[in-house]
């Protein structure tokens, strides 16, 4: 590029070598004795950089078209810190199944105690306890002891660990109601902000 | 050389040069929007009032931005917060305050997308992440100090505190994504586009309500015309080829683990329109990458009497609960 900005291109044969032909482009600005005239008149000049401006946008299109970016265009990641392995040997706690509830937490853990925990706590904090207490649906899930896991195949090896090691055991039903309330509260919010903003912008 | 091929010459390398430029997210960290942006310096450092605060449930559903503050005045083993924002939002998590003893059995994971019953959303088919690196510990020593950010516009938070008065502070606040994929609606009634434009990604969007769904629009890489000449017998499908839309239903979270209800490979003539009465409704675009696929529907919510009617011993109704 340094070579084309700099002037003409001028075509110098150097000759053949091994059956390939070899050419120098030298800037007629490089050449000690030029044939080119120097610049005598302000029109002749304004030409002669008129057709150098033409030569090297031509040159500089060519290489452009000619050296394109193998990659494609995608986003960048912005994802900071996610890629962590999770680790739960030092969580014993096996299933955990509370009457009344609704929902459970399971826990893969091959060396937990195979005899489920039942649990008495409740929260009854702020949560709307009555329309969590809806529905019920006990849902109970067994999780194989270790030394009945000696002799697995290793299809079962792999769909174990496409399981995940912590799930929570929740009807559709619930899933809704709770989605229903954050979608009130969000709107509740937002027209909560929108009356703030507007008592600023009316001050 | 003329002025206008000049010009002409000047416009094509400012074309060329422009795909030398890379494609990120649009990275909305610290501005405002709206009326928001227009607040001057003074009255943003007082308006403390826009950062929605409130306590944090056992079983929570978060759609807002905010702070969300977590204290057990007793044992609380089996708590979870699902997140959720719209279509075209990730979510960023972040913990402060954060006083629980791990080494007691207490622990706080954050989760890349929703689990439930063991089934995950979105499936490990169609999440870029392998399944345990969607999981982030707070008490790994690995675990990063900043915010995680979700891949869609789902999240979850896990967490176990055996003490009283221990909790946490959980920040959330939303990002905008230019190419969603992968989307959990929260209504269950609107409209949508999916557009995949050369990726080789399986999008779903997906719908845990009973709907009725209209495509109203579907441009296909491989749709040449609305003739029905397909290259393949119809009776077999569409999964011979790289670029299709299927419904998927199904009671569970996981795509991976519906029923097919339909599948079409190219742009159907006349309006279609489906009812499909299962706890959860899937549209679904495979893309091969090459080509620019877009779907766009629309969905309401079933009444119940307007839902599939099952006759008795039929094989069709798959989505009954048993």
């Amino acid at each position: 590029m340094q070579l084309l900005a700099s002037g003409l291109c001028h075509h110098n044969a150097l000759g053949i070598h091994n059956g390939v032909e070899f050419h120098r482009y030298t800037p007629s600005i490089l050449r000690s004795s030029s044939a080119k005239q120097p610049c005598d008149t302000f029109s002749k000049c304004e030409k002669g950089l008129d057709l150098k401006m033409n030569l090297m946008m031509v040159c500089a299109v060519a290489l452009l078209g000619a050296c394109q970016p193998a990659y494609e265009c995608r986003a960048v990641e912005s994802r900071t810190g996610s890629r962590l392995s999770d680790r739960l040997q030092h969580l014993p706690l096996p299933i955990l199944l509370r009457l009344g509830e609704q929902y459970s937490i399971q826990l893969d853990n091959s060396k937990q105690d195979p005899s489920p925990v039942r649990s008495d706590l409740w929260s009854h904090g702020p949560s709307p306890a009555s329309t969590v207490n809806r529905a019920l649906q006990l849902t109970q899930r067994k999780i194989a002891s270790s030394e009945g896991q000696q002799e697995e195949d290793s299809a079962e090896k792999e769909k174990r660990s496409d399981d995940p090691p912590i799930s929570l055991d929740l009807t559709f039903h619930l899933l809704r109601e709770v989605l229903e309330m954050a979608r009130a509260e969000q709107l509740a919010q937002q027209a909560n902000d929108n009356r703030k903003m507007m008592d600023i912008f009316g001050k | 050389m003329a002025v206008s091929a000049r010009i002409h010459m000047l416009l094509l390398l400012i074309s060329l040069l422009s795909r030398l430029g890379l494609g990120r997210y649009i990275e909305d960290n610290e501005a405002a929007e709206g009326l928001y942006s227009m607040l001057s310096l003074e009255q943003k450092r007082s308006s403390e009032d826009f950062i929605f605060r409130r306590p944090l449930r056992c079983l929570d559903m978060l759609a807002t931005e905010g702070q969300f503050t977590f204290m057990a005045a007793q044992p609380q083993l089996a708590c979870a917060a699902f997140l959720i924002g719209e279509p075209t939002e990730v979510i960023s998590l972040e913990l402060s305050d954060v006083n629980i003893d791990c080494s007691a059995g207490d622990f706080i994971k954050i989760f890349d997308g929703w689990v439930l019953k063991g089934e995950k959303f979105p499936s490990s088919q169609d999440h870029p992440l392998p399944l345990r690196q969607r999981y982030t510990d707070y008490c790994s020593s690995s675990a990063p100090g900043g915010a995680v950010l979700s891949s869609q516009n789902v999240a979850m938070v896990f967490f176990r505190i055996h003490s009283p008065d221990s909790g946490f502070t959980l920040t959330v606040k939303k990002q905008h994504n230019p190419m969603p994929c992968n989307i959990m609606s929260q209504s269950p009634e609107g409209s949508f586009t999916m557009v995949m434009p050369h990726h080789h990604w399986n999008c779903s969007f997906s719908i845990i309500y009973p709907v009725e769904l209209q495509l109203t629009e579907l441009s296909l890489g491989q749709a040449k015309s609305n003739e029905l000449s397909p290259q393949r017998p119809m009776r077999w499908g569409c999964t011979g080829s790289g670029d299709y839309v299927e419904l998927l239903g199904g009671n569970g979270v996981d795509t991976s683990k519906m029923y097919p209800m339909a599948d079409l490979c190219f742009a159907p003539s006349g309006l279609t329109q489906m009812r499909m009465g299962c706890d959860n409704s899937v549209v679904r675009l495979v893309s091969s990458g090459n080509y620019v696929n877009r779907v766009s529907f629309r969905y309401r919510l079933l009444g119940r009497s307007e839902q599939p009617q099952a006759s008795e011993n039929s094989l069709d109704d798959f989505c009954t609960v048993g």
